[in-house]
Order: structure tokens, then C-alpha cells, then sequence
């Protein structure tokens, strides 16, 4: 019996947490994107709805909605926006319908990195996208030294087993 | 981060669960590991995908294959799990593959 309410209440907090879809508070293993807007805690004015357009190319020639698919898509409340995706393309442009009828295109602006932190400022005819300080905009070399203490640290733990496994297999 | 742990922890712990069940193995020595191996892989692909965030998919795929066989390797090394190499690699299999198949709908 206690068993099978452990069972339960781990299905209740899974699932709890798979329909706090509207809170998307913390970050996942899925790339993310949140767009924190300027000027709308007034309350006077607020977001509609929004379209997140992917690019490959710099100018944005190729521009196209960021599909919805699963949990992909951007979704928006009235003070602020957050993109999910399994992987999104290098380059941006935020699309946004505000309350009061007009709807303003960003600049063009770059994935930053994993969860990337953009903030958004309201001009009278468009938007301004810049991006906040976020781990994927390291210097390269601070990239490339991450990802070394990475590669040492799997290497070790492999090369751990390995021994563990030998001495294991020669007591027997 | 902490949020998908606690998920991955909470599924493959079901996992574990039922296999302790079925194949009457022992139960708390399959869930520690499975949690401690979870805290261990789920940094490791943590760090990777936020290395190479341009490549999420690829990153996630070949992370994904070295986490299975990691933890495999784990469930097979600690004795008290009494596993055979078979039984390692089909047990985390079958917890990472749910773990990914319930995370890839997952808003997180």
C-alpha cells in the first residue's frame, strides 16, 4: 500500500509539473529563449501575441515562424515572452502585437545560448531585441575551456570504470 | 536544471521500480544508483548541450548514447545492484529511454 502511493505521488508530481505549462519558470534540457520587455509594467500597455521568426542567414532573407511542434513555439504572456524549441536557428526577429493595435517587428538579433536571456525595448514603431549576459556569449576560448574540463571529467569517469572493471574481472 | 533532474530521477526511479519488481532485484540499491547516476550524466549533458548549443539535437543524440552506457556500466559495477552486464545495459535502456520519451513532450 505504501508502495503504491509513493507510485501516486510520484505521478502527481510529474504531472504537475508537466501541466505548469503557463509557469515555464525555470530552465530544461530544451534550448529557451526569454524575452523580458521594458516599459510594460505599467499595465497600460501589454502583449497580444507574438511570432518568433528563425533565420539561417544574417539579414534574415529566409525568415520563417518558429513552427509549433509539442512543447515548441513562443509563448506569451502580457508582460513578457519566452521561445522553447528543439534547437533554434542562429538568428531572430521578434514579431509582437501589442494592446493597443500596433504590431512591432525587432531588429535582427543572435541565438546567445543554451537559455538565452534577450531584453526587449518598446520604440514607438519597432522593437529593440539585446541580448543579456548569458553563458553562450563567453569569449571562445572561455567555451573551449569549459568544454576541455568536460572532456577531462568523462575521461576520468571512464577511465575509472575501466580500472574498476579489470580489477573487478581478475578477482574473478 | 534542478527541475529536470528531479523528472529524470522521478521516471527512471519508476523504471527501476518496476524492473526491482519483475526481475526481483533489489530495490533501494537500483533506485540509489539510478538517482546518483542521474546527478552524475544529468551534469555531464547539462554541460554539454550548453557547450554546444548550436547543435542541440546532434549533441543531444550522442549525449544521450554515452549516458545510457554510463549508466549501464554503473548498474553493473556496483555489486549490490546484483546485476548482469545484459540486464545492466537492458535496465537503463529501458529508464533512459522512457526518461527521453516523456522529457521530449515536457515543456522544460
Amino acid at each position: 500500500m505504501r508502495k503504491i502511493k509513493i507510485l501516486f505521488w510520484s505521478f502527481a508530481f510529474v504531472f504537475s509539473i508537466f501541466s505548469a505549462q503557463t509557469t515555464l519558470a525555470d530552465t530544461g534540457p530544451k534550448p529557451s529563449m526569454e524575452f523580458e520587455f521594458e516599459g510594460l509594467q505599467d499595465g497600460e500597455l501589454t502583449i497580444v501575441s507574438g511570432i518568433l521568426y528563425e533565420c539561417s542567414q544574417s539579414d534574415c532573407s529566409d525568415a520563417s515562424p518558429l513552427e509549433e511542434l509539442g512543447p515548441q513555439g513562443l509563448y506569451c504572456e502580457a508582460t513578457s515572452c519566452r521561445a522553447i524549441g528543439y534547437g533554434f536557428a542562429p538568428y531572430h526577429i521578434l514579431e509582437i502585437e501589442f494592446s493597443d493595435g500596433t504590431t512591432r517587428r525587432s531588429n535582427i538579433f543572435e541565438t546567445a545560448g543554451f537559455d538565452s536571456k534577450y531584453t526587449v525595448m518598446i520604440q514607438p514603431d519597432d522593437l529593440l531585441v539585446e541580448t543579456q549576459f548569458n553563458l553562450g556569449i563567453l569569449p571562445r576560448t572561455g567555451t573551449i575551456i569549459v568544454a576541455c574540463i568536460c572532456a577531462l571529467i568523462l575521461g576520468a569517469a571512464i577511465l575509472g570504470l575501466i580500472i574498476f572493471l579489470t580489477r573487478r574481472s581478475k578477482k574473478a | 536544471m534542478i527541475r529536470t533532474l528531479a523528472v529524470t530521477i522521478i521516471l527512471e526511479g519508476m523504471i527501476g521500480f518496476a524492473y526491482a519488481r519483475w526481475r526481483e532485484k533489489p530495490l533501494i540499491p537500483l533506485l540509489v544508483t539510478s538517482a546518483v547516476a542521474n546527478l552524475i550524466t544529468q551534469s555531464l549533458l547539462w554541460v554539454a548541450l550548453n557547450v554546444f548549443f548550436r547543435h542541440y539535437l546532434v549533441t543531444l543524440w550522442i549525449a544521450e548514447l554515452t549516458l545510457w552506457m554510463m549508466e549501464a556500466v554503473l548498474f553493473f559495477s556496483l555489486r549490490w545492484n546484483r546485476l548482469g552486464i545484459r540486464d545492466a545495459f537492458f535496465l537503463s535502456l529501458a529508464a533512459n529511454l522512457f526518461s527521453f520519451g516523456v522529457g521530449w513532450w515536457l515543456p522544460i
